[in-house]
């Protein structure tokens, strides 16, 4: 209770938007996050400054407003249905009324083009960010101080030259996890190749991702396991298509050293 | 201390319902209903009775291109409309360009807005009620609100430390949430 104490005074500037000091204005927001109290305290809040707004209401909007706001809505963008409702509607015009029916749709097709292509952008927009933090992901994983580097070579009965091997990096901090697996065996079109972290402290092996090699045997594989996670080794199975929960024996592939 | 919602007005989802569904006349029943509220805080912003009206379109259409922005569980709409009006209006004060989409802005109040004869009621109320505060503190209440100053703006401006500046306008905010609870 002493920490919602501490809060409640912030909360009325932060319901404000007046809450200026950076430190205090984070420190709040972290705390919100938490506190479904000073949740609905701030939404309570917020109530009491639309009380505040009701001082102002007294002069009517001038007359024009109504209609003008009317206007707007029937040519605001239309909803997709409505779009499809118009183009249907001029299809059948009496031939007089074809320059402005042709006008009107090439324009609407010019609109839609307009959409499209705006949509392709920002799709690509997208991917490009979403490529960008994946690659900052890595790059933070390799060059992390507290990450283990390891390798995982073949169990001893299988000496198939060339050897199946894994490198792989572990933050368990983090719980980022990077994998390149080369020279694996192929495997059957249902099959996956699934690895498990064996937790330090013991208790059941836990799936830790699954990959499946081209036809090189080459396979990489960004994996985020829960934060904190201490492994005492990893290991690798073989299992159906999606991975499966428990490891089916035998192990194929196991952390050395 | 929390204050719930009072009981959902049933005009109001059925409203939200309508402009969900496209229907353009919901509007202009919102619009009859609620534009004095709009209106009338924009104006008390702005000043200006222009800038009032293109913040009133501005509030009114993107509520009608985005009515999902409003949830009818979590607080009530005129509350709700206040609110976003103010923050839209100190928008085009200090000239900072105007959001795509209205916020999903939480908002839990007990006061009853939804006829005219109610507004007139709360309206009196909340004058009364500013009326009965010590200048000073009412004058924190309006630089904040209806001149989006910040913290440090006002204690500037007023000269009063940070920290009366902050339990003063919390206090005054509870004794209007009392005065309707």
């Amino acid at each position: 209770m002493k920490e919602h104490t501490q809060y409640a005074e912030s909360l009325a500037l932060y319901a404000l938007d007046a809450l200026d000091n950076a430190g205090e204005r984070a420190e709040l927001e972290t705390h919100l996050r938490s506190c479904g109290e000073c949740q609905a305290e701030l939404e309570a809040l917020r109530g009491d400054t639309a009380l505040l707004a009701l001082s102002a209401v007294g002069p009517a909007p001038p007359a024009r407003a109504r209609q003008r706001l009317l206007d707007a809505i029937s040519t605001a963008p239309p909803k997709p249905a409505r779009t499809q409702r118009m183009i249907v509607g001029v299809l059948r015009p009496r031939w007089l009324s074809f320059v402005p029916v042709a006008a009107a749709l090439l324009l609407a097709v010019f609109s839609i083009m307009l959409l499209q292509r705006n949509a392709r952008l920002m799709n690509r927009l997208d991917e490009a960010r979403a490529q960008l933090q994946k690659t900052k992901a890595i790059a933070d994983l390799l060059n992390a101080p507290d990450a283990h580097h390891m390798t995982l070579v073949s169990m001893p009965e299988q000496p198939k030259p060339p050897q199946p091997q894994i490198k792989m990096i572990y933050q368990p901090q983090k719980g980022g996890l990077l994998l390149m697996a080369n020279n694996m065996e192929p495997l059957p079109a249902n099959k996956v190749y699934e690895l498990w972290l064996l937790p330090a402290n013991g208790s059941a092996p836990m799936p830790a991702g699954t990959f499946k090699p081209d036809t090189s045997g080459n396979a990489m594989m960004n994996h985020s396991m829960a934060a904190g996670m201490e492994a005492k080794a990893f290991a690798v199975t073989i299992e159906p298509e999606g991975g499966s929960q428990t490891p089916t024996m035998p192990i194929k592939m196991m952390t050395v050293g | 201390m929390r204050v719930t919602a009072a009981p959902k007005n049933p005009d109001e989802s059925a409203l939200i319902a309508r402009i969900r569904a496209g229907d353009e006349s919901a509007m202009a029943d919102l619009y009859d209903h609620y534009s004095g509220i709009v209106y009338g805080v924009a104006l008390r912003v702005l000043g200006n009775t222009t800038a009032a009206e293109d913040v009133l379109q501005e509030v009114f259409l993107q509520l009608w291109r985005n009515p999902q922005a409003f949830d009818a569980e979590r607080g009530r709409l005129p509350a709700w409309l206040a609110v976003i009006t103010r923050n839209r209006a100190i928008d085009y004060l200090r000239k900072r360009p105007p959001e795509d989409d209205i916020e999903d802005l939480a908002i839990s109040t007990g006061v009853n807005l939804e006829n005219a004869a109610a507004q007139k009621l709360a309206v009196d109320k909340v004058r009364g009620v500013l009326a009965q505060l010590p200048a000073g503190q009412r004058r924190l209440l309006e630089l904040a609100f209806f001149e989006g100053m910040t913290h440090s703006e006002i204690a500037e401006k007023t000269g009063a430390p940070l920290g009366t500046i902050k339990t003063r306008i919390r206090s005054g905010l509870l004794v209007l949430r009392k005065a309707f609870a």
